[in-house]
Parts: structure tokens; C-alpha cells; sequence
């Protein structure tokens, strides 16, 4: 099984990527899962025509008992399973522990084991904030973690937090750095700074994803570019990244 | 209102359950705790703690080790606390303040290991469930450390904790636990006995020496039994005709028709008013509950409800 954590700073382009990447997954056959580890909610909304997932926390709050995967799940395109772990109203309460409590949940659910899927893959917000926030990357979970930046000066810097916060969990047993994802913002000396980066890291450079309109359009109607247009640049680009990626797991 | 306790104290918690199953077997046991819920446990819990020493501490988490999550702190603690203490293993108990903060379990373990040359344990009870349940969890951290089919052992009883059966518990010892899958004879003697032998994959016999010493007193007529499943299921086979009822687990394996499983007071009180029994056996705290009854009661202290040995 593969499973794959995505970090990133907000805004970058976590949840497009995973997204597109879910949908190359399907795409080649592969039984996949994405859980959006995020307060908002909306990482699986283009695999679902557009259409919010009720979060799981959100059936928590409502005094909801599920006691079955279907009850907090939608399958998208491609017979993906959508979960999203939702969080508190917005200054209240803990987004972090509604992670855990999310995971707990799907431990109970036995999800993995029921559902055997080929590929796991978590959205995650921003920074690796706190104990929460990390839990996709524990053992059990995530085993490697993808990050997503541009050439920003912001995004490179959040990146670089996420390699330090990962290498502090060395010795946890935690997931290690599988590589970097390039989503192009066009900025200048963009490409450099990446490799750069990586270089630096001593990770590679698994994927460059152009600036596209091709994207933004397909999101405007609610799907990936991997659904709707899968000969477009972006949409090769992913499905590239997802046999090197099941390539890396054989 | 439902959950509203009017007359019960609370019963012990899943954190209490899980240190009944590891006290005494020669383990430094470390409650991730600020200290109440260890003073909960050996105060009120654990009746052994005033009889016979063991080794258990409180993390005393402080507020910036929550903040911080300074398990590392935490790691050199314990491995300080191991320096000066013969033990045979560590175990790490949860209570609500790791299971709030995320505290992860597996990672702390992996630490210790490489701190600390002892088996390291660790139980993620959050202090929201029941007893029983912490024993179960305590079981199946034993199981994945310690049991093997070494050597021979006659039988072993399971589940006969202090919180379920009061000084009538049972002593097993770690190098007992060691041996159990060549065990000739399982006996679970309360819910987490079940579950302990399910996950060890044995085959075993459900049965309550406690119940069946006192199956021969039951007078005739129909009978409500409030207490461990399996004390109830005892009777039952002594030829008591009984019903159970059981604010704790109720597999499906031991649940006969007009069995229940009760989380309210009012849920006993409606049972002891419209039931139609004519005896109950529980424990004396649940009395209060019953003031309509006009049949017989049998008292079977159960130290998980009222701290009565």
C-alpha cells in the first residue's frame, strides 16, 4: 500500500495537487483514498463534481456514532473514497485534536483493513502546526511525505519547515521526505530555487506542474484536469508522477 | 437526564482497568498524567496499593510540557526512574490529558526502546471508557510483548482483577503471563478475560469461582444479576435462572434473551420496578436504585461501583 502525506503552505496548490494525483492514481487502476486532513474541508471537492463532503467532525458534532466507513465517505471519480476530517468553528475548540479524533475514528472503522486500497493519500494544512497536524505522518499512517511549493519566497520557507519538522521525527519512527513537488507560480528564477532547495535537502524534484489554465477551468466545473482533460500538459504530468510513484513501491 | 448520576460514583476508568492488569507483575508502570488521575488509581482504584508495593508513578505532566510536547523529557524521566528501579518493563498508561494533546504512543515507545534495554508496554486508554475495557487494552499490550508458548502451565485465569472480583483476585504473575499460550486451560473470569483470551487466540472457559460459591444461596424464583457478565453467565450455568443485567461489556457469546447492557440509573431502577424479579444480586451501592423492589437481595460487592472488596 502506498501512503502518501502532501504539505504544503496554504494556498500553494495541496489540495489540486492530491487531488489530480488521487484521480491519476484511479485513473490507473489503483484503489485509492484521500483524506483532507484540513478545517475547511474542501480537498475532495473536484473529485466529487463540486459537491462539499460533510466532514467527519461535522457528523461528530451532530452526535453522530458511525459505524460504518460509508457513513463519513463519498466515493469520487474513479471509485475514489473520499474522507474529509473537517474541524471546530473557526477560534474555537481544537482543529489538531479533530485529526486525531478523525483517525482514531477510522482505526475503530478498520478502514484500511476493510477496504485494502491501493493507495492512501492525505491533504494536510499548512505547517506541521502541532501533535495533531502531524499525525498523518505517524507510523501507521503516511510513510513518505510529498511537498508541494512554488518558487515563492513564502512557500520555500513553510517547505523548509516541514523537512526540519520531519527530520525532528527521525527518531519517532515517523514518515521520511519521498520528494518535491514544483507547482509553478511562473515567479522568477522559479525552477532554480526549487532545485536549489532540494539540492540543499538532499531530496529530488519528483514532479513539475505547469501553471494551467487547464486546471482552473476543469475546478471551475468541479473535477480534476485528470478527470475531464487527461491529455492536457498537467494532467500527463500526474499521471507521470503517479507510475513513478507506484514504480518507487514495487 | 441522560448520563446524569444521581446516586452511582463514577466507576472506574479505562486508566484504573489497565494498571489492575499490570500491578504486581514487577513492571514500572508511568501514568501519563499531571497526578490525579494516578491519585484516582492508587487511592481508590487499586485496593492493592495499601497491601503490596509496585512501581507506579505519574509523568506529572505540566502545562509547557503540554504545550511543548516535550516527550523527550518524558523519555529521560523514565530512563532516570529505570536507573534506579529493578524493573521488568515499562508501561505507558493514557489518561485524558495525552489523549487530548495527541500524545503518540508509538512514537514514546520507540524512544524509550532506544533509551531503556526493557520491554516497553504502552496502553492508549483516554480515561472515557470503563474499566473493562482498559483491562482489555493492558491484555493486548502484555500479548504483544510477553506471550509465548514457553514452557508449561496448567491454567491461568483471566480478567479476576481486583476492580471486578476485590481481594478474591487472581495472582498472575509476568512469568505465568509468559507461558500462557501453553496453557492446558484458559478460565476468563470477567469481560476482559474474553477479550484477553480472543486476542491471544486461545480457546477458553468462561467461569466466576466468586458467582459460583455463592450459586447455591440464590432462593428460587426469577433473578436479576447486576455485575460482570461472566459472574452472571456463572450462575446461570449453576442453575440459577437468572437474568443479566451489566453497566460494563455484554458479548454476544455470553447475552441471553432479557439480558441487557445498562449505562443509566434509571435503566436498573426500571428493571427492579417492572422486571418482575424476585431476587436481585449486586452490589449494596445499587440499593438506593431499587427502593420499589420488594423481593430479595444478595449482595456481590463489586469493587468497579462502590470500592467494597
Amino acid at each position: 500500500m502506498l501512503k502518501i502525506a502532501v504539505y504544503g503552505k496554504g494556498g500553494i496548490g495541496k489540495s489540486t495537487v492530491t487531488s489530480n494525483l488521487a484521480a491519476a492514481f484511479a485513473r490507473l487502476g489503483k484503489s485509492v483514498i484521500q483524506i483532507g486532513c484540513d478545517p475547511k474541508a474542501d480537498s475532495t471537492i473536484n473529485l466529487l463534481g463540486g459537491k462539499p463532503l460533510k466532514p467527519v467532525i461535522e457528523i461528530l458534532r451532530e452526535g453522530g456514532e458511525p459505524s460504518s466507513a460509508e457513513e463519513i465517505s463519498a466515493e469520487g471519480f474513479g471509485g475514489i473514497l473520499c474522507i474529509e476530517t473537517g474541524g471546530p468553528t473557526p477560534g474555537l475548540g481544537c482543529a489538531g485534536r479533530g485529526i486525531i479524533a478523525t483517525f482514531n475514528l477510522l482505526d475503530e472503522l478498520e478502514l484500511f483493513e476493510k477496504r485494502k486500497p491501493d493507495v492512501v493519500l492525505y491533504d494536510v494544512l499548512g505547517d506541521v502546526v502541532c501533535g495533531g497536524f502531524a499525525a498523518p505522518i505517524r507510523e501507521g499512517y503516511a510513510e513518505q511525505v510529498l511537498i508541494v511549493t512554488s518558487g515563492e519566497k513564502m512557500a520555500l520557507y513553510a517547505a523548509n519547515n516541514i523537512c526540519q519538522a520531519v527530520r525532528n521525527f527521525e527518531d519517532r519512527g515517523y514518515a521520511h521526505v519521498g520528494g518535491v513537488i514544483l507547482n509553478h507560480r511562473n515567479v522568477p528564477g522559479e525552477t532554480e530555487k526549487v532545485y536549489s532547495f532540494a539540492k540543499e535537502h538532499g531530496i529530488d524534484v519528483i514532479a513539475e506542474i505547469p501553471r494551467s489554465d487547464d486546471i482552473n477551468e476543469c475546478e471551475d466545473m468541479g473535477h480534476t484536469a485528470v478527470e475531464s482533460r487527461p491529455e492536457c500538459e498537467a494532467s500527463q504530468r500526474f499521471l507521470e508522477l503517479a507510475k513513478k510513484l507506484i514504480g518507487e513501491d514495487k | 437526564m441522560k448520563g446524569l448520576r444521581k446516586v452511582l460514583t463514577p466507576f472506574a476508568p479505562d486508566q484504573s482497568g489497565a494498571v489492575s492488569v499490570l500491578y504486581g507483575l514487577g513492571g514500572l508502570i508511568v501514568i501519563i498524567d499531571a497526578g490525579g488521575c494516578t491519585g484516582n488509581i492508587c487511592g481508590f482504584d487499586e485496593p492493592r496499593w495499601q497491601d503490596v508495593r509496585s512501581a507506579v508513578f505519574s509523568a506529572g505532566l505540566r502545562d509547557m510540557d503540554a504545550i511543548l510536547g516535550r516527550d523527550k523529557l518524558l523519555v529521560s524521566k523514565i530512563a532516570d526512574a529505570c536507573g534506579r528501579i529493578d524493573a521488568s518493563f515499562v508501561a505507558l498508561i493514557g489518561t485524558p490529558v495525552p489523549a487530548t494533546i495527541a500524545t503518540d504512543y508509538k512514537a514514546l515507545k520507540r524512544m524509550l526502546e532506544k533509551e531503556i534495554d526493557l520491554p516497553i508496554l504502552t496502553v492508549a486508554t483516554d480515561g472515557m471508557k470503563l474499566y473493562d475495557e482498559g483491562e482489555s487494552l493492558a491484555y493486548k499490550a502484555l500479548a504483544s510483548e510477553f506471550i509465548a508458548k514457553e514452557g508449561t502451565l496448567d491454567e491461568i485465569t483471566l480478567g479476576k482483577t481486583p476492580l471486578t472480583y476485590g481481594g478474591s483476585f487472581a495472582d498472575v504473575s509476568l512469568e505465568d503471563y509468559k507461558k500462557i499460550g501453553a496453557s492446558t486451560k484458559v478460565i476468563a473470569a470477567s469481560a476482559s478475560g474474553i477479550e484477553a483470551a480472543k486476542t491471544l487466540g486461545l480457546s477458553y472457559v468462561v467461569y466466576s469461582s466468586a458467582a459460583a460459591e455463592i450459586a447455591g444461596s440464590i432462593p428460587s424464583g426469577k433473578v436479576l444479576v447486576c455485575h460482570d457478565e461472566v459472574f452472571g453467565k456463572t450462575l446461570r450455568d449453576k442453575g440459577v435462572n437468572c437474568d443479566i443485567a451489566t453497566f460494563f461489556t455484554l458479548h454476544d457469546e455470553i447475552k441471553e434473551s432479557g439480558d441487557v447492557k445498562i449505562t443509566e440509573e434509571d435503566e436498573f431502577t426500571d428493571l427492579t420496578v417492572n422486571g418482575g424479579y424476585d431476587v436481585i444480586v449486586a452490589d449494596e451501592c445499587l440499593k438506593p436504585l431499587a427502593e420499589g423492589f420488594k423481593g430479595q437481595w444478595i449482595d456481590a460487592p463489586f469493587f468497579a461501583l462502590s470500592g467494597r472488596r
